[in-house]
């Protein structure tokens, strides 16, 4: 038998549903992976070089020991590239879309469940999606499981970041914090305040709020952002080098063909390897020397072990 | 139950169109729209009439042949595009349906007068040519357009989103995702609020509210364009008179939305041509029959009331000469790329609000007196709320009149619409010695419009710090506004755009 629910009896019911999914709710925190100062090991860092992007992806992370070395079977896997300009692949402000796909791939080959990609672009996602070349890219791997997707505003979530020296709350992307592999794939480019913007600033696309306002005293706020999220992997495409006008630059005029590529478990490797690929010497970048000071990671390649 | 009348299947099709593309009307991942919802314009002689108003004979193109058509067809069949097409005498048919049987309220009162829309369309002609453009507010077209646009889809939207966003907090996430897929082509990208959301609802609701009083009340007593097809309504030869079978038993009448079944013949000015008469009658006995064209209806308007309503739009001309706020036009005023020189653009501007449905940044907003008296809703950009995209162009693309002009691939990443400027007692860099350059960063010409130096300055306590001091490149300056937007200050920008436009005149007379 049915119990009849008059509309007065639902409407109580929902309201008390409301107030209790209301009382749950707090500020979730975030504690570094590992505490600052602590000595971070000797980073490993693939390096390849090639006018085959894709191919440049699979030789590289195979020097690592295969992307099986970090996505397992069941994994739910974010690759988080730079998608944050209405620029095409050629004018080198947004990362290499046959790069960002095979990685993809790569990934579902290799047991995850599912495969998301996202950004929080700067100029408008639909015209930032299209025009990379990125949304076209994921899309034609045709798995249902690898999605390219818009970022939800309502997913954003204000964390508490522990330990933390200036980026201590701030609202970042529930799905990336959720990911058990998160997959940095950044491009070098030149930017006029940080001279140079690789894996650490891309993070910042997981970032909700006004950021604009983390760009005052950028280089404590990137090393906040890293300690507390953690990029599993780091592939860094130099295929293309925005050298001037970054970062989104603009025409071809200040774009380098590298044809390189490199990946490793350290973010801040990874800017170091990028600075150097750019022309510029890491520890004098701000935010990276800060990095590797603090212990987030290690930025004297000279430490690293280079395949 | 009766089946549906035949009009009603008309009119559904034909509003369902009319979401469809209004929904179609945004970005896609093309530079080009394809079908565009301003293509309803080319239907409206009342946009015609303020067009040729504007422009003059320039305005007899064949763009406006489908207008030309509407009222050429209306003086052999009546009024049929209001009973049986026109979007908002649609809306008004449903949400005044569904008003009446919830406050069951009483029809049978008085009819409201029917002059009034002939007053306004002959006072907002007469108001138009004298140089206050304000046929656009009132056009039925125009006012459906900017309600969809301006809070009736955001509305929807921020429900839509608020809903789904509860059922994913409430541990079904995965059904909400797929919700979200399901729905996704009725939802907007992001979250769209505009300014003058609040008055454009209560304008509408208020013509939905006189609903109560009488149906197709907007459409019998204010519409003007309802007037313009009455007027061309008049000389149909068909009339819809009662014949020898009838019984005198006023169904017909009490049937009739608009009160034109009062007299017999029927008035054609006010007849819309949903049959209701004829559908109603239990003897067949009014039915729609060739007549010799009566000029002088019952209703028509007579010259005394033409020559007064001319001369109080005449009048209302005259209100923005004397209003000090016109003498000059706010500095921070910014219209869409492409827009023409601001006089001509007020003018052809018909407030439909389809450059501000297809803004993919939410950069175009309804203005309310910023412009003057005679720039009512005409849109303005809005820096702070949405920048102008670099590559888009799509503004220029619905504009059913011209108003905005179309324009090319390159031709539009060199449009000026003004020009940033610094507010040094806020910047960061000059205020407190602090880096910042997130104006810098977003700049999207190339070279960048904003160039910085290494200065040594004193930050507030006195102390030398070497700090990146930008400054504005007034010539690669074309005041997209995506620094004033971009700018991380709270509340006004420290960067603002200006309507100014370096090396040009025309944005100083």
């Amino acid at each position: 038998m049915t119990t009849a629910i008059d509309r007065r009896r639902f409407l109580t019911r929902l309201a008390k549903l409301g107030l209790i999914t209301l009382g749950t709710a707090g500020i979730p925190g975030l504690t570094p992976g590992r505490a600052r100062g602590q000595a971070p090991p000797r980073p490993t860092l693939a390096v390849t070089e090639g006018t085959d992007p894709a191919a440049l992806v699979r030789e590289t992370l195979g020097k690592l020991g295969g992307i099986g070395k970090f996505v397992r079977s069941g994994d739910r896997v974010v690759v988080k590239p730079n998608i944050g300009w209405d620029r095409t692949p050629e004018e080198a402000a947004n990362t290499n879309p046959v790069v960002v796909a095979e990685i993809c791939r790569l990934a579902r080959a290799a047991g995850a469940e599912s495969v998301r990609v996202f950004d929080r672009t700067c100029n408008d996602a639909r015209r930032c999606y299209e025009r990379s070349g990125i949304r076209a890219a994921v899309e034609a791997l045709d798995d249902r499981s690898i999605r390219i997707e818009h970022v939800r505003e309502e997913q954003f979530e204000v964390v508490d970041i522990r330990g933390a020296k200036s980026l201590d709350r701030w609202p970042l992307y529930r799905p990336a914090l959720d990911a058990n592999v998160l997959i940095n794939v950044p491009i070098v480019k030149h930017h006029g305040l940080s001279e140079v913007t690789i894996a650490m600033k891309n993070l910042m696309g997981i970032m909700g709020g006004n950021r604009g306002r983390i760009h005052q005293g950028i280089d404590e706020n990137l090393v906040d952002l890293n300690s507390a999220v953690r990029s599993h992997l780091t592939v860094v495409d130099a295929t293309r080098i925005l050298l001037r006008n970054g970062p989104q630059g603009g025409g071809t005029q200040g774009v380098k063909i590298a044809n390189r590529l490199a990946a490793t478990t350290d973010v801040v490797a990874a800017d170091a390897w990028g600075a150097r690929e750019f022309g510029v010497d890491p520890m004098k970048i701000g935010y990276i020397r800060k990095a590797h000071e603090q212990g987030l990671g290690i930025a004297d390649l000279g430490q690293a072990v280079v395949l | 139950m009766k089946p549906p009348a035949p009009r009603r299947w008309v009119q559904g099709v034909l509003l369902a169109g009319f979401f469809a593309l209004f929904l179609h009307t945004a970005y896609k991942g093309f530079d080009l729209l394809d079908w565009p919802v301003h293509l309803v314009f080319r239907l409206d002689p009342l946009a015609f009439l303020a067009e040729v108003a504007a422009t003059g004979a320039a305005a007899f193109a064949g763009a406006w042949l489908a207008a030309g058509l509407l009222l050429l067809f209306t003086a052999i069949l009546g009024r049929f595009f209001c009973g049986w097409a026109c979007p908002l005498g649609t809306a008004l048919d449903l949400g005044g349906a569904g008003l009446r049987r919830i406050f069951r309220s009483a029809l049978r009162g008085r009819r409201p007068p029917r002059s009034l829309s002939v007053a306004l369309l002959f006072g907002l002609a007469a108001a138009t040519l004298l140089g206050l453009p304000l046929l656009g507010v009132f056009d039925p077209l125009s006012l459906l357009l900017r309600s969809l646009t301006v809070f009736v889809h955001p509305m929807f939207d921020a429900a839509a989103k608020g809903l789904l966003g509860g059922i994913s907090r409430s541990g079904f996430p995965g059904f909400a995702d797929g919700l979200y897929d399901v729905l996704g082509p009725v939802l907007a990208f992001g979250s769209p609020s505009f300014d003058l959301a609040g008055l454009t609802a209560l304008v509408f609701a208020g013509i939905l509210a006189l609903e109560l009083s009488a149906p197709r009340f907007w459409c019998t007593s204010l519409c003007p364009l309802g007037a313009l097809l009455g007027l061309a309504g008049r000389l149909s030869p068909l009339r819809r008179a009662k014949s020898a079978r009838c019984g005198e038993c006023t169904r017909c009448a009490a049937r009739c939305p608009t009160g034109a079944a009062d007299s017999d013949p029927a008035d054609s000015a006010a007849c819309i041509q949903c049959d209701e008469c004829r559908r109603s009658c239990p003897r067949g006995a009014r039915r729609p029959e060739l007549a010799a064209p009566g000029l002088s209806a019952p209703g028509s308007p007579t010259r005394r009331a033409v020559l007064t309503s001319a001369a109080g739009g005449a009048l209302l001309a005259l209100v923005p000469r004397v209003r000090a706020e016109e003498r000059e036009r706010g500095w921070d005023v910014l219209r869409p790329p492409g827009a023409r020189p601001e006089d001509e653009f007020r003018s052809r501007c018909i407030r439909c609000g389809a450059c501000m449905r297809v803004c993919p940044r939410g950069a175009l907003h309804p203005a309310l007196l910023e412009t003057g008296l005679g720039g009512m809703w005409t849109p303005r950009l809005v820096p702070r709320l949405g920048y102008c995209e670099y590559h888009c162009r799509l503004c220029g693309q619905v504009c059913p009149t011209g108003a905005i002009g179309y324009l090319e691939e390159g031709q539009k990443e060199k449009t000026v619409i003004g020009v940033a400027f610094f507010e040094a007692g806020r910047c960061l860099p000059y205020r407190k010695a602090q880096n910042c350059m997130v104006c810098e960063e977003h700049c999207p010409t190339s070279p960048k419009a904003i160039a910085f130096r290494d200065e040594l300055r004193l930050d507030p306590e006195g102390k030398e710090r070497l700090v990146k001091v930008p400054r504005v490149v007034e010539s690669l300056c074309i005041g997209c506004g995506i620094c004033e937007n971009k700018c991380p200050l709270p509340g006004k920008g420290a960067i603002i755009v200006g309507r100014e436009i370096p090396g040009s005149l025309s944005s100083f007379y």
